[in-house]
C-alpha cells in the first residue's frame, strides 16, 4: 500500500512537473520566424523589374492585339477584341515604394530614389493611358496614421502633368547619383547592372516616349517646348546612343528565364500561332528583309527553287473567324514564326521595354510635325538601321532597304509621319509591350485589320474598363469618374482625354 | 436474439422431457393501461421465455422451484414479478427514463445523461467495423443529420467533412489530437458522438466553435471471464462504376477532322498537344503514331480505326481492401488492459497504388486503491504508400491523358511496354511526344510516395478525495512525421515541365501537439437538486515544422536525389508555434430529474493574437426541461423533452497562416538571368493590425426530442442560428490605396438551420426487428453585418458583391450575352459571346441533406443498410466542359460534326444577331439603356466551333449537385451460443457487405459526393462500388 501511495503521488508530481516547464512566453512567439521584417532595396528592384519585363511580352495576347501574330486554337486564346478591365498597377508601385523606403539609410538612396521616380512616372502612365483618370494624390496611403482606403481619382491631365514632373526630377536626382564616389551601387538590376547612366539614358528616353503619347495634347501641355529642351541639352538630358543602351530582357537556358517560344512548347504553338497579315503585309510590299528573320514561308507555298520568293510569306487576318484560319494553317497556307529564330533554343531574341529604334522614330515624329528643328530624316534612318541589327540583318542590305521609293523619308509631311510611324510599328514587333497599340490608337496607322472575329461591334476598343472590384470598394470614386468622363458607363470605346 | 432464440429451443426441449412445470398467465400494460405487444417474459435464472402477443398477453410454464419472472421492453423499465401462489397477473411497465437518456460523451470526454442536454448531440448508430472503408470517417455518411461526410473518390484521401456548414473538431478520448483520420482504426472504436456546434463544443475553446465529432475508444472488457480476444477480417473488392465520364467513338485526334502524324511534337497536321476533332474512324489510310517507315523514314499511312474503346476500364484495376484487426481485452480487480493491432492493406483501382497502414493501440485503466485510478493510452500509427495518383486536371492525370485529350486511335495495352528500343529510362513510347503521357508509362515510373508516422499517447490521473469531489490531471502528446516524395521521370511532361528531363522533390512535415487539462469535479444532491461542478485548466502547445527541395530538371536520368539537379537546389521552409492557455468551468444543475440548467465559460489566452487583446472569455447556457416527467401526458406521448441553449465561442487567426497578422515581406523563387542568379522580395498586400481583437461565433438552438407511441417513432428536431464572427477578415480597400486591405475584426454571418432526426420501430416481435433512422437537415447562410468603422462610425453594407441580408454562397458566372428575353446573342462569326459583367446563377450550397438508415433483425440475421444523399446547390461540371472542348463527349457526334470532316460549315446557332441600337450598361453592368435590334442568326459555322463556344463554356455547365446513394449494406449471420456452445469461440459473426452500391444523379460523367459548398469541381477518379465480407470472432 505504501509503495503505491508513492507511486501515486510521484505521478501527480510529474504531471505538474510537466505542465510547468512546457509553456514558452508569449513574446517569443509573436514574430513570424519565416519571414524578413527589412530586406535590401535590390531585392525588391529585382522583382519589379521582373514584373515589368514580364508584362505584355513577346508571343502575349498583347502583341495579338497589335496585330502582329493571331492564335488559331481557340482553345487557348482569340483576338475578338472583347476587352475586360486593366489592372491597377499600385501593387507594383507599393513595393517602388518599398525600395525607396528601404534605401533611406543606404548610402544608395539617391539612385535608388531615382529608379523608383521612373517606376512611378512609368506605372501611372501605364494604367491612365488604358484607363483615363486614376487615384494619385491620394493613391498608396494605405499605410500610416491617415490611412486612405477610398482615394479619390484625378483627371488625367493632372497626371500627366505629375508624371512630366517625376521623369524631370528622376533625371536630376541620377544625374546628381551619378557623381556620388564611392557609394555602393545598385544590385538587383539586370537591366543595366547598375550603370546609372544607361539608367539616365533610359528615363530621357522614356519621357520621349510619354511626350510623344501626348501628341493630341501638344500645345496644352507644351509639348514641343519640352521636346525641344531635351533633344537641345543632351548634357542635361542624355538619350539612347544604340541598341546597347536598350532596357530589355534576355532569355537562356536558365531557371526561370526561358523564352515564351522554345523546344519545349513547339508542339502546342507550331501551327496554331500565326503571323498576322497586318504586320507581315507592311513587311512584304517593303520587300523588307526583316520577313526573313521573324517568320517562316507557307509550306505549301514555299519553293525550294526561290526560298526568297516574298510571295510565299502569307499572314491570317486579325478579323477572320479562327476556325478557317486553322484549316488554312492545316493546309500549310500561311506562315508561321521562324523556327530557328523562335523555336530552336531557349533564348530567342531579347525583349526590348523601351529601345533605342523606338526614340529615334519617336524623335523623327517629333521633327516632322515641326515641334524640333532636328533632321527628321537622319532620326528615321537610325531607327530602322538600329531595327535591322536587331535582327541582325547587314547594314548594306538595310541601307537598300531604305532606299527604296516608298521606304526614303518622303519629308516632313503625311506621307512621311506615315512612313516614320509604319517603320515605328515593325521596329515594335513582338517588343514594348503594347506601345504599338497606343500609337495606332492616336494615329491610325498602321490600318488596323477588323472582321467576323471582332466581338466589339466592329470596332478596335479605346480603353479598358476600370477594375471589377473598385467598384465594391471605391464605388463613389470610381462612379465620379465613368460620369466625369463617359457619360456612368465603362465603354471601351469611349474616347478618354489623352486621345481627343 | 440468438439467446432467445436459444431459451426457445431449451424451453421446448426442456418440455419434451417432461420436468414439473406451473402454467403462468399475464397480460403487460404500459402506464396508461395500453396493452404492450411484443414485451419479454422470462423465467429469472433460466433460458426460459416468451413474448407478449398483439394484445399484450403471454402464457408461460415456470419450472418448479422458479417463482420470479422478468418482464423487459425496449424503453421500459425491466420489472420482475414474484408469482409464487399465483397463475395470472397483470403486470405495469414503466417508462424507463434512463434507458431513453443513455449516457453520452460530452466536451472533454465528461459523460452526461442524454436528457440532461439542452443542446444537440447525435450518436453514430451501428458497428463502424463491417462495411470497411479505409477511412472510418465515409461510415459516418448519412447517419447524423447536419453532419455531411463528403467521400473522397481518391486513394487515401480523406472526405471532406462539413458540420452544418463548417468543419467539425475530431477528438479522440476528450482530446482533439489533429486532422488526420487515417490513423484511427474503426476496431478500436467503443463509440462515435456528434456535438453539433458551438453550445455543444464550448468547452473546447476555439477549436470547438463548429462542433465535434467525439470518437470514444475501447477500453477493457465487460466480459465476466476476464479477459476477451477478438478477431475481425474484411475482405472488399471495388469495381463497377458508379459515374464515369462517358466519351463517343466515332472521332478521333485532330481538328476540324485532319489529322496525320509525323513527330507527335507538331511536326505533323496536329500531331501534338491536339484536341479530338479529328477524322472519323472509317478505316481511311492515315500516318498514325505506330504506323511503319518507310525507306525515307516517312511513315506509311494506316487504316483509321477505332482501336482504343475500352481504353480507360482496360487500364484501371479492380481495387482491393483487405483489414485485420486482433485485439485482447482483459478485466482485472484492479483494472483493464486493452491491446489491439490493425493493419489496413489497399489496391487502389489505380494501377500501381497501395497502401498498408499498421494501427498499435495500447489502452489500460489501473486502480492504485479505492481513491486513485490511472488510465492511460499509446496509438502508433504507420502508414505507407509508394505511390498515390495526381488526379488534379493535367498531363498527370489519368483521365485527362486517356478521357480527354486522348483518343480511341491508340490502344492502351499495346503501349504497356513503355519505354522506346533502345532509350530505356530516357524516352517513353506514347501516342503523341508534347503534351500527353503514356498512362502505364506515368503508373510506374512517375511516382509519389507517403510516408508518415504518427504516434499519440495519453496519461490520466484521477483521484477522489470526497464521495463527491475528485480531481484529474489529464496529458496528451501527438507526433506526426510525414515524408514525401516525387518521381518525375524523365520524357514526362507536365505543365511548366516542358523541357522533360525529369524532377525529384522531397517534402518533411513534422507536427506535434502537447494538450493538457487539470479538472477539479464537485457534485453533490441537495433535496430536489442535483449539483455538478467542474473548474479546469488547460494547457495547448502546437508545433509544425516543414522543409521542402526540388530538383530544376535531372543531370542522370532515373536518379532520384536532390543534388542530382541541373541548376542549383533552392529549398523552402516553414515554422510555426503557438500556445493557448485556459481556464473554464462548468456547472450543471438539476432539479427533481426533469429541470437542467447548464452553465460553461472559458476564459483563454493564446499567443496567435496581438499582445493587448490575447487574453478573451466566453460562455455558454443551456436549459433543458423533460415535459413528460413534468406533466401528465397523453398516452401517446412516452416521453417529451425540450431544451434551448446560447453559447459563444470566441476564435483567433487561421491556422492556415498564423502569421498573417504581420507587416512582412515575402520571397520569391529565384531566377537567373545571363548566368546571374536574381533573388527577389515583395511586400505583403495585406496590412496588419496591432489592435486586432480575437473573433467570436455564437450559437442559438431549440430542440424537442419525443418518443411516441410506445416508443414506435421518435423524433429530435433542432433548429439553430449560428452567428459566425465577427471575425477577422481582410477589410478590402482601393487597390489604389497600395495595398489589397487590412486585417480587422468584421463579416457577421448568420448560419440559419434545422434539422430532424427520427427514429421509427414499426415492427418489433421476438423474431423481427426494424428500425429506421431518418436524419433530414437544412441550412442557410446569410451576411448580417460586415464593418464599421470605429473612427468614422462609417458602415460597409457589401462584402465584395454579397449585400447585408443576402446569402452568403452566391455562384456567380460570366454568362453569354442574351437579349432582355434571354435568347442568346451570337457575333458576326455564328458563335455566342460570352458577357463581360457577372451575374447570379444560384447558390452553392446543398438545399437539404438527408439520410435513411435501416436495420432490420431476422432470427440471427442482422440486415443493415443506409440510402442517403443531397439536393440542390450549383456547381460547374469541369469534365463535362473538358469533354466538349476536347471533342469527346458523347453527344458531339452530330451530323454537322461530319460535315465539319468534310470541310462544310453547316451548323446554325439557335439564337440572334444585334442588327443595330445600343446596349449601355453602368461600370457593373447594369443596363442603363437598350436599344438593340436583332434578327435571327444565320451564320453558318462548324460544329466544332460551336461546341467549344458554348457547350465548351463555363456557363453553359452548370449542374446541381443533387444526387442520392445505396451507401451501405450489411448483411450479417450471427452464430447462435447454441451452436457455439461446444467451440473454443465465445461470439462469431459474418457480414457480406457493400458500399457505394448505387449511384443517382442526373449527371453520370461525376460524382457529385464529394461536394459540399464548392462552385467548381475538380476532376475524379471515377468512383466504384464495394463488395466484400466480414468475419468477426470473439475468443
Amino acid at each position: 500500500m505504501k509503495t503505491k501511495n508513492i507511486l501515486s503521488k510521484s505521478i501527480w508530481v510529474f504531471f505538474t512537473f510537466l505542465l510547468i516547464i512546457s509553456c514558452t512566453p508569449f513574446d517569443e512567439l509573436e514574430n513570424d520566424p519565416n519571414s524578413a521584417t527589412t530586406v535590401p532595396p535590390s531585392l525588391l528592384l529585382a522583382n519589379i523589374e521582373r514584373g515589368m519585363s514580364e508584362e505584355d511580352g513577346p508571343w502575349s495576347e498583347a502583341q495579338r492585339d497589335n496585330q502582329f501574330w493571331v492564335i488559331s486554337f481557340d482553345y487557348y486564346g482569340d483576338q475578338d477584341y472583347n476587352w475586360g478591365a486593366a489592372d491597377f498597377k499600385y501593387d507594383v508601385l507599393a513595393n517602388v515604394e518599398a525600395m525607396g523606403m528601404e534605401s533611406q539609410d543606404l548610402s544608395t538612396v539617391n539612385k535608388y530614389e531615382a529608379i523608383a521616380k521612373f517606376y512611378k512616372a512609368y506605372y501611372y502612365d501605364y494604367m491612365s493611358r488604358r484607363l483615363g483618370d486614376i487615384p494619385l494624390t491620394e493613391s498608396l496611403m494605405a499605410a500610416g496614421e491617415n490611412s486612405i482606403q477610398k482615394p479619390k481619382y484625378d483627371k488625367q491631365q493632372s497626371v500627366y502633368t505629375q508624371v512630366l514632373e517625376w521623369l524631370e526630377q528622376a533625371n536630376a536626382q541620377i544625374a546628381e547619383a551619378r557623381q556620388e564616389v564611392e557609394t555602393g551601387t545598385v544590385d538587383g538590376d539586370f537591366f543595366y547592372q547598375g550603370d546609372l547612366e544607361k539608367w539616365q539614358r533610359a528615363i530621357n528616353s522614356f519621357h520621349l516616349r510619354v511626350l510623344i503619347n501626348l501628341s493630341e495634347h501638344a500645345a496644352d501641355m507644351g509639348v514641343p517646348a519640352k521636346f525641344t529642351k531635351i533633344i537641345n541639352d543632351p548634357t542635361t538630358y542624355p538619350l539612347m546612343r544604340g541598341n546597347g543602351d536598350n532596357m530589355q530582357r534576355v532569355y537562356g537556358n536558365e531557371q526561370n528565364n526561358f523564352y515564351t517560344f522554345n523546344p519545349g512548347n513547339y508542339g502546342f504553338n507550331r501551327n496554331r500561332n500565326i503571323m498576322g497579315a497586318t504586320y507581315l503585309d507592311l513587311l512584304k510590299v517593303r520587300n523588307d528583309p526583316r520577313i526573313y528573320e521573324v517568320a517562316d514561308p507557307a509550306p505549301k507555298l514555299f519553293d525550294p527553287a526561290n526560298p526568297k520568293a516574298i510571295s510565299a510569306y502569307v499572314g491570317a487576318n486579325t478579323g477572320n473567324e479562327q476556325g478557317p484560319i486553322q484549316v488554312a494553317s492545316d493546309n500549310g497556307e500561311l506562315s508561321y514564326p521562324n523556327e530557328i529564330r523562335y523555336y530552336d533554343d531557349y533564348t530567342g531574341e531579347p525583349y526590348i521595354i523601351l529601345g533605342y529604334a523606338e526614340q529615334e522614330l519617336t524623335i523623327a515624329e517629333a521633327a516632322n510635325k515641326g515641334w524640333i528643328t532636328t533632321d527628321a530624316a537622319v532620326h528615321y534612318e537610325n531607327g530602322i538601321h538600329a531595327s535591322m541589327d536587331f535582327y541582325g540583318i547587314a547594314k548594306s542590305d538595310a541601307s537598300a532597304y531604305i532606299a527604296q521609293p516608298n521606304v526614303a523619308y518622303a519629308g516632313n509631311n503625311a506621307t512621311g509621319l506615315e512612313q516614320v510611324l509604319t517603320q515605328k510599328y515593325i521596329a515594335l514587333f513582338n517588343n514594348s509591350g503594347r506601345e504599338s497599340y497606343f500609337n495606332f490608337r492616336r494615329s491610325g496607322i498602321p490600318n488596323f485589320d477588323v472582321g467576323p472575329s471582332n466581338n466589339n461591334g466592329g470596332k478596335i476598343p479605346l480603353r479598358w474598363k476600370y477594375p471589377q472590384n473598385e467598384f465594391q470598394n471605391n464605388e463613389a470614386n470610381v462612379k465620379q469618374a465613368l460620369s466625369d468622363q463617359y457619360g456612368g458607363t465603362d465603354d471601351i470605346n469611349a474616347k478618354m482625354w489623352l486621345i481627343k | 436474439m440468438n439467446q432467445r432464440l436459444a431459451v426457445l429451443i431449451i424451453t421446448l426441449f426442456l418440455t419434451a422431457f417432461g420436468y414439473s412445470q406451473t402454467g403462468f398467465k399475464g397480460k403487460v400494460f404500459d402506464e396508461n393501461n395500453t396493452p404492450l405487444p411484443g414485451a419479454t417474459v422470462q423465467v429469472q435464472g433460466t433460458n426460459i421465455g416468451t413474448i407478449t402477443d398483439f394484445d399484450g398477453k403471454f402464457s408461460i410454464e415456470v419450472p418448479e422451484g422458479n417463482t420470479i419472472i422478468e418482464i423487459t421492453f425496449l424503453g421500459y423499465r425491466t420489472a420482475e414479478l414474484d408469482i409464487s401462489g399465483k397463475t395470472e397477473a397483470n403486470i405495469t411497465l414503466q417508462t424507463d427514463s434512463a434507458q431513453l437518456d443513455a449516457v453520452v460523451v460530452t466536451a472533454l470526454g465528461i459523460k452526461k445523461e442524454k436528457k440532461q442536454l439542452g443542446y444537440s448531440v447525435q450518436e453514430v448508430k451501428g458497428a463502424l467495423d463491417k462495411a470497411r472503408q479505409p477511412n472510418f470517417l465515409n461510415a459516418l455518411s448519412g447517419k447524423v443529420s447536419g453532419l455531411v461526410i463528403a467521400q473522397s473518390p481518391e486513394f487515401f484521401t480523406s472526405p471532406n467533412i462539413s458540420l452544418r456548414g463548417k468543419r467539425p473538431l475530431i477528438v479522440v478520448d476528450g482530446v482533439p489530437l489533429g486532422n488526420d483520420s487515417y490513423n484511427i482504426s474503426p476496431d478500436d472504436i467503443e463509440s462515435v458522438n456528434v456535438l453539433k456546434g458551438a453550445n455543444a463544443g464550448a468547452l473546447y475553446g476555439a477549436d470547438g466553435a463548429n462542433g465535434a465529432i467525439q470518437i470514444t475508444t475501447k477500453r477493457g472488457t465487460g466480459n465476466k471471464r476476464g479477459f476477451v480476444i477478438e478477431i475481425n477480417n474484411s475482405s472488399i473488392f471495388q469495381t463497377g462504376y458508379n459515374a464515369l465520364p462517358e466519351v463517343q467513338h466515332s472521332y478521333g485526334p485532330g481538328s476540324y477532322g485532319n489529322y496525320a502524324f509525323v513527330d507527335g511534337k507538331g511536326g505533323g497536321t496536329n500531331d501534338a498537344d491536339y484536341d479530338q476533332w479529328g477524322p472519323k474512324f472509317e478505316g481511311q489510310l492515315i500516318p498514325q503514331y505506330d504506323s511503319p517507315l518507310d525507306a525515307d523514314g516517312n511513315r506509311i499511312p494506316t487504316p483509321w480505326i477505332n482501336r482504343g474503346r475500352d481504353n480507360f476500364t482496360n487500364f484501371m484495376e479492380t481495387g482491393f481492401l483487405e483489414t485485420n484487426n486482433l485485439a485482447i481485452a482483459s478485466t482485472f480487480d484492479k483494472g483493464n488492459l486493452r491491446f489491439s493491432a490493425t493493419h489496413t492493406y489497399q489496391k487502389g483501382i489505380n494501377p500501381n497504388t497501395r497502401l498498408n497502414i499498421f494501427n498499435y493501440n495500447l489502452s489500460g485503466t489501473y486502480d492504485f486503491d479505492e481513491k486513485t485510478t490511472v488510465k492511460g493510452f499509446a496509438n502508433f500509427s504507420f502508414q505507407t504508400s509508394p505511390n498515390s495518383p495526381n488526379v488534379e486536371y493535367g498531363p498527370n492525370s489519368y483521365i485527362y491523358n486517356i478521357l480527354i485529350w486522348g483518343g480511341d486511335d491508340w490502344d492502351i495495352r499495346e503501349l504497356r511496354d513503355y519505354w522506346q528500343e533502345g532509350k530505356v529510362g530516357i524516352q517513353q513510347k506514347n501516342f503523341e511526344y508534347t503534351r500527353y503521357n503514356n498512362p502505364n508509362f506515368m503508373a510506374n515510373e512517375w511516382l509519389r510516395g507517403y510516408y508518415k508516422n504518427d504516434y499519440s499517447g495519453q496519461l490520466a490521473i484521477t483521484h477522489h478525495f470526497t464521495e463527491n469531489f475528485d480531481a484529474t490531471l489529464r496529458t496528451n502528446i501527438a507526433v506526426s512525421n510525414l515524408f514525401r516524395d516525387e518521381k518525375f521521370p524523365y520524357s514526362a511532361t507536365t505543365y511548366g515541365r516542358e523541357k522533360a528531363e525529369g524532377d525529384y522533390s522531397e517534402q518533411y512535415d513534422y507536427s506535434m501537439k502537447n494538450y493538457s487539462d487539470a479538472m477539479l469535479n464537485y457534485q453533490n444532491t441537495f433535496g430536489d437538486f442535483g449539483v455538478k461542478g467542474l473548474l479546469g485548466a488547460n494547457l495547448d502547445i502546437n508545433k509544425t515544422r516543414y522543409s521542402y527541395a526540388s530538383t530544376d530538371y535531372l543531370i542522370v536520368p532515373g536518379l532520384y536525389t536532390l543534388s542530382n539537379s541541373q541548376t542549383p537546389v533552392q529549398p523552402s521552409n516553414y515554422k510555426t508555434h503557438y500556445e493557448t492557455y485556459s481556464g473554464y468551468a462548468s456547472a450543471d444543475i438539476s432539479f427533481k430529474d426533469y429541470l437542467f440548467l447548464g452553465l460553461t465559460g472559458r476564459y483563454e489566452k493564446d499567443s496567435k493574437l496581438p499582445r493587448a487583446n490575447n487574453a478573451f472569455f466566453y460562455p455558454s447556457v443551456a436549459l433543458s426541461g423533460v415535459l413528460s416527467s413534468m406533466f401528465k401526458m397523453p398516452e401517446q406521448i412516452n416521453f417529451l423533452k425540450v431544451r434551448a441553449s446560447y453559447a459563444k465561442v470566441g476564435t483567433s487567426l487561421s491556422l492556415d497562416n498564423i502569421y498573417s497578422n504581420l507587416d512582412t515581406y515575402n520571397l520569391g523563387d529565384s531566377f537567373t538571368i545571363n548566368g546571374k542568379n536574381y533573388n527577389y522580395a515583395y511586400v505583403n498586400s495585406v496590412l496588419s493590425n496591432p489592435n486586432l481583437k480575437p473573433a467570436y461565433n455564437s450559437s442559438t438552438e431549440f430542440g424537442l426530442e419525443t418518443n411516441l407511441f410506445h416508443n414506435i417513432l421518435g423524433i429530435n428536431a433542432t433548429y439553430y442560428e449560428n452567428k459566425n464572427g465577427p471575425g477577422i477578415f481582410n477589410l478590402d480597400y482601393s487597390l489604389a490605396s497600395g495595398y489589397n486591405g487590412k486585417k480587422e475584426n468584421g463579416i457577421t454571418t448568420k448560419t440559419k438551420g434545422w434539422e430532424i432526426a427520427l427514429d421509427v420501430n414499426p415492427i418489433r416481435t421476438e423474431n423481427f426487428k426494424w428500425n429506421i433512422g431518418i436524419n433530414w437537415s437544412t441550412y442557410k447562410e446569410y451576411l448580417d453585418k460586415v464593418y464599421t468603422d470605429d473612427d468614422t462610425g462609417q458602415k460597409m453594407t457589401n462584402y465584395g458583391r454579397i449585400k447585408v441580408g443576402e446569402r452568403y454562397d452566391p455562384f456567380y458566372i460570366n454568362d453569354f450575352m442574351r437579349t432582355p428575353d434571354g435568347e442568346l446573342i451570337v457575333g458576326d462569326d455564328g458563335k455566342p459571346i460570352i458577357d463581360n459583367y457577372v451575374s447570379l446563377a444560384g447558390y452553392r450550397t446543398p438545399d437539404w441533406a438527408a439520410g435513411i438508415t435501416n436495420a432490420i433483425t431476422y432470427k440471427n440475421f442482422n440486415l443493415n443498410f443506409t440510402f442517403d444523399g443531397r439536393y440542390g446547390g450549383k456547381i460547374e461540371n469541369y469534365v463535362n466542359q473538358k469533354l466538349w472542348q476536347s471533342g469527346r463527349h458523347p453527344d458531339s457526334d452530330t451530323p454537322e460534326r461530319m460535315n465539319d470532316v468534310e470541310g462544310i460549315k453547316s451548323y446554325v446557332a439557335d439564337g440572334v444577331v444585334v442588327t443595330g441600337g445600343e446596349l449601355q450598361r453602368d461600370g457593373e453592368g447594369n443596363v442603363i439603356s437598350d436599344t438593340r435590334t436583332y434578327s435571327p442568326n444565320t451564320t453558318e459555322v462548324y460544329f466544332q466551333d460551336y461546341a467549344k463556344a458554348y457547350q465548351g463554356q463555363y456557363a453553359a455547365n452548370i449542374i446541381d449537385k443533387t444526387f442520392f446513394k445505396l451507401r451501405e449494406v450489411t448483411l450479417t449471420y450471427n452464430f447462435s451460443a447454441e451452436t457455439l456452445k461446444n467451440s473454443f469461440l465465445n461470439q462469431a459473426s459474418i457480414s457480406l457487405v457493400g458500399r457505394d452500391l448505387l449511384y443517382f444523379s442526373k449527371h453520370k460523367n461525376i460524382d457529385l459526393d464529394q461536394f459540399v459548398d464548392e462552385g467548381s469541381s475538380p476532376l475524379q477518379t471515377p468512383t466504384v462500388k464495394s463488395f466484400g465480407i466480414n468475419f468477426n470472432l470473439k475468443f
